[in-house]
């Protein structure tokens, strides 16, 4: 579904992301894996259609990602992007008025989950909060690719169990999701593919359970190898 | 691209709610002294509407400029670049949005200044008088003659030429962001292109106007087409820089 062909991106010089190729298929969950500013954001704001390639190619359904990728991937940034003015009932409405496959009633259940209330102003949330409200929008989407960048971030240690669970409900044969973060721990048990970046480059890639059985080591173990 | 319009309208509503309350509040101040016929509250209500008026005239034409830089500048853009819109569609909804909310507002504070000097000349019974001395005054100025339908031409060239003006800013901040995107002083550039442009425009409609007879229905329609060519391109440009070098 997914095609990155050498993708890079430039920014004043300094190489965000280098040559990047992957693909990602549907049924599986992929963890992009990485410390901060080793171009995990760039490559799925590339893929989003946020950012054009400087070089390269990516490709969804093997076409370049526009107007009708967007209809089939939906992406959750790291940081918030709501409109100040907004309340958490008028993003369900934003999303249903854009997005064809979000589906009103999962949104409504997953915010009632997250103990957020619809009446809330999404500028007078908790950054945990936030998160919450990020993650409910984006997986009420019934997307065939979801991408979450840093979905844990913000999230406290009782709430990220939750939002773990939520995430591998969403994961079906019909789609994709592609994880970033660098909180591999929480990671580890639930990804079926990682790939680990480092400065813009791409250092492994591979099948998850292969990878530990290869190496005899957990991805946990393996990412502290490689970053150490 | 209704649904963009409809929250680029209500992205910026706030203000224009502020800003009929005020209006509000001061028109029936102006009415309440006319009533009884006290000056001094007359003239202050009126030094205020007029004041509120040009600011507002101003504000609007400056808040499409300000929410589309933070459109582009901050995460809020992926609000918009998330959606499955084609740039040409996304800028297309802020150029109709822009042109709807300035005539709107140039309609109304019109209407409500000649609605107060009618109001006023009524209650004072010397309409045609006031009427007449409007005229002159505006004759003088212009040097030509005033009628309904000349004024109304005037009104909507300055409407185009100010369209054109906010429409020129969008393409110099889209310019810094996309093209100009890994430049150093990309606003500089940028706000120097954005006067270039200004002053390329408006010669090149005099250039297109200057051998026309001054005042007349052919140049004021010859500039109004032009304005509206320079528009639709700037819509244009500003669309395919983002469509081809977006970077959020």
């Amino acid at each position: 579904m997914l095609e990155c062909q050498e993708a890079t991106k430039k920014y004043m010089g300094r190489t965000a992301v280098d040559r990047m190729s992957l693909k990602v298929e549907k049924g599986r969950i992929y963890a992009l894996l990485g410390p901060n500013g080793s171009g995990k954001t760039t490559l799925m704001k590339m893929v989003a259609g946020l950012v054009k390639p400087s070089e390269g190619k990516i490709l969804y359904d093997k076409q370049p990602v526009g107007v009708e990728s967007k209809k089939k991937i939906a992406y959750m940034s790291t940081e918030p992007f709501y409109y100040n003015y907004m309340t958490i009932s008028d993003v369900g409405g934003y999303y249903k008025d854009f997005f064809k496959d979000f589906d009103l009633n999962k949104y409504v259940s997953l915010i009632k989950k997250m103990k957020l209330r619809m009446q809330d102003k999404v500028k007078s949330l908790s950054s945990g909060m936030a998160a919450k409200l990020k993650i409910a929008a984006t997986l009420s989407r019934n997307a065939e690719l979801i991408l979450l960048d840093e979905p844990l971030n913000g999230i406290d240690i009782i709430a990220r169990e939750q939002i773990i669970s939520t995430i591998v409900e969403s994961a079906n044969e019909g789609n994709a999701l592609v994880i970033s973060s660098h909180l591999v721990d929480e990671l580890e048990k639930i990804i079926d593919y990682a790939v680990f970046m480092k400065e813009g480059n791409l250092v492994m890639q591979g099948d998850a359970e292969a990878m530990r059985e290869e190496r005899g080591m957990s991805i946990v173990d393996l990412y502290k190898r490689i970053y150490a | 691209m209704l649904q963009l319009m409809k929250y680029e309208f209500r992205k910026q509503m706030f203000s224009k709610i502020i800003i009929l309350a005020i209006l509000g509040i001061l028109e029936v101040l102006f009415i309440a002294a006319v009533l009884v016929k006290r000056e001094g509250l007359m003239a202050g209500s009126i030094i205020g509407l007029y004041a509120i008026a040009c600011m507002a005239a101003f504000y609007v034409s400056i808040e499409v400029i300000i929410t589309y830089s933070n459109d582009l500048k901050t995460k809020q853009s992926y609000m918009l670049f998330l959606t499955p819109n084609s740039a040409y569609k996304i800028i297309g909804a802020k150029v109709f949005c822009a042109i709807i909310q300035i005539f709107i507002s140039a309609a109304l504070f019109l209407a409500l200044g000649f609605a107060d000097v009618f109001f006023l000349a009524v209650r004072y019974s010397k309409v045609q008088e006031v009427i007449d001395a409007a005229k002159e005054i505006l004759s003088q100025v212009s040097g030509l003659e005033v009628t309904l339908p000349k004024i109304i031409t005037v009104l909507l060239l300055v409407f185009l030429f100010w369209v054109s003006t906010v429409i020129f800013a969008l393409l110099s901040i889209t310019l810094s962001t996309t093209l100009l995107e890994n430049k150093k002083f990309k606003w500089v550039i940028s706000f120097l292109t954005f006067i270039l442009i200004n002053i390329m425009v408006y010669r090149v409609i005099g250039l297109a106007t200057n051998q026309m007879d001054a005042g007349s229905y052919l140049q004021f329609a010859v500039s109004g087409g032009l304005s509206a060519v320079f528009i639709a391109l700037a819509s244009f440009g500003t669309s395919w820089m983002l469509e081809k070098k977006i970077s959020l």
